[in-house]
């Protein structure tokens, strides 16, 4: 038997109010674990996708790395460090957040430029290429940042609706059921009480007359 | 937001060419949460790539970090480094997956 209420008087008043409570509870529990079903099922695709972007993002940055190695040999690392000193980075990122569910989540846009940023007269067609490969790169790379972004964000939310709902399920309303019961048992004693007394005061007349 | 790569230095090169906004090599641990440290206070940094072996050796201080962390960002992606992904490495969602589903999913294909 759950703890019931603390200081609930044992009225018809109250019964009602408590009544109404639970209802509300009630709703609210329904609503909530849909809410955390709906996440769930959210969650499951977005573990899906990031597992196929992981995957597409090692492959292209072993191809990256093989691709820098080539460069370094042909250009000489020196070279190509200066070559990344002065390479024009992207334009910053807009960064925005979706909403899933009511959730906050990251949103990421990628502005990977497109263009070379130096002389084709002393750099060789591997650099290009590795350039290339690299940009592939942090273009999945972002794409997983924001999945993996997202993910932790709903793996938190999840979490804290799980909890709200075994808090209802689990505490709040059985807390509520035992307290009508309560009510309703001391209603119903008094009500004993009280046909007890009318048949006995009605005894009690029938003597005397 | 600006895109920061922390890592090895064939990793900060490559990634420069292809244009990240900022790039940082740490050498030993301390460097490497010192940078950690510095990143998540700037306000503009969006998204952290790292070496996957850098995260690896401070992970309880990265852990730490995410946890108490509030907002979306920074979001931090661990990347592969030259040498290819590290063997059996512990999926870095993984406790977080378990906990939201209640079940491990990471390791076993489904």
């Amino acid at each position: 038997m759950a703890e019931r209420l603390e200081d609930v008087k044992p009225t018809r008043m109250e019964l009602l109010r408590i009544r109404k409570r639970k209802i509300l509870a009630e709703n609210g529990h329904d609503l909530l674990s849909e809410k955390k079903d709906a996440l769930i099922n959210e969650f499951f695709k977005i573990v899906d996708q990031r597992k196929e972007i992981r995957n597409e993002l090692e492959t292209v940055l072993q191809e990256s790395f093989e691709k820098l190695t080539e460069a370094q040999m042909i250009v000489g690392s020196n070279e190509l460090e200066s070559l990344a000193d002065g390479a024009v980075s992207m334009d910053e990122l807009d960064i925005g957040s979706d909403n899933i569910m009511g959730v906050k989540v990251p949103e990421v846009e990628s502005k990977i430029l497109e263009d070379k940023f130096y002389g084709y007269a002393d750099t060789s067609v591997k650099v290009d290429e590795a350039v290339e490969k690299f940009r592939e790169a942090l273009k999945l790379s972002l794409r997983a940042a924001e999945i993996e972004g997202k993910l932790t964000k709903l793996a938190e939310e999840i979490e804290k609706a799980k909890r709200r709902v075994n808090a209802l399920e689990y505490i709040y309303i059985p807390k509520l059921e035992a307290t009508i019961k309560y009510i309703e048992r001391q209603l119903e004693e008094r009500e004993r009480e009280d046909f007890f007394r009318r048949k006995k005061i009605k005894s009690m007349m029938e003597e005397r007359d | 937001m600006k895109v920061v790569v922390v890592g090895d230095k064939d990793t900060a090169i490559g990634f420069s060419l292809a244009g990240v906004n900022e790039v940082y090599t740490p050498e030993n641990d301390r460097e490497t949460k010192k940078t950690i440290e510095k990143l998540f206070m700037e306000s503009d940094v969006g998204v952290i790539l790292m070496s996957e072996r850098l995260a690896e050796d401070i992970r309880g201080y990265l852990d730490q970090k995410k946890d108490t962390m509030k907002e979306v960002y920074p979001v931090i992606v661990e990347l592969p480094d030259k040498e290819g992904p590290i063997e059996d490495k512990e999926d870095p969602l993984k406790g977080k997956i378990k906990k939201a589903v209640g079940i491990d999913i990471t390791s076993q294909d489904r």
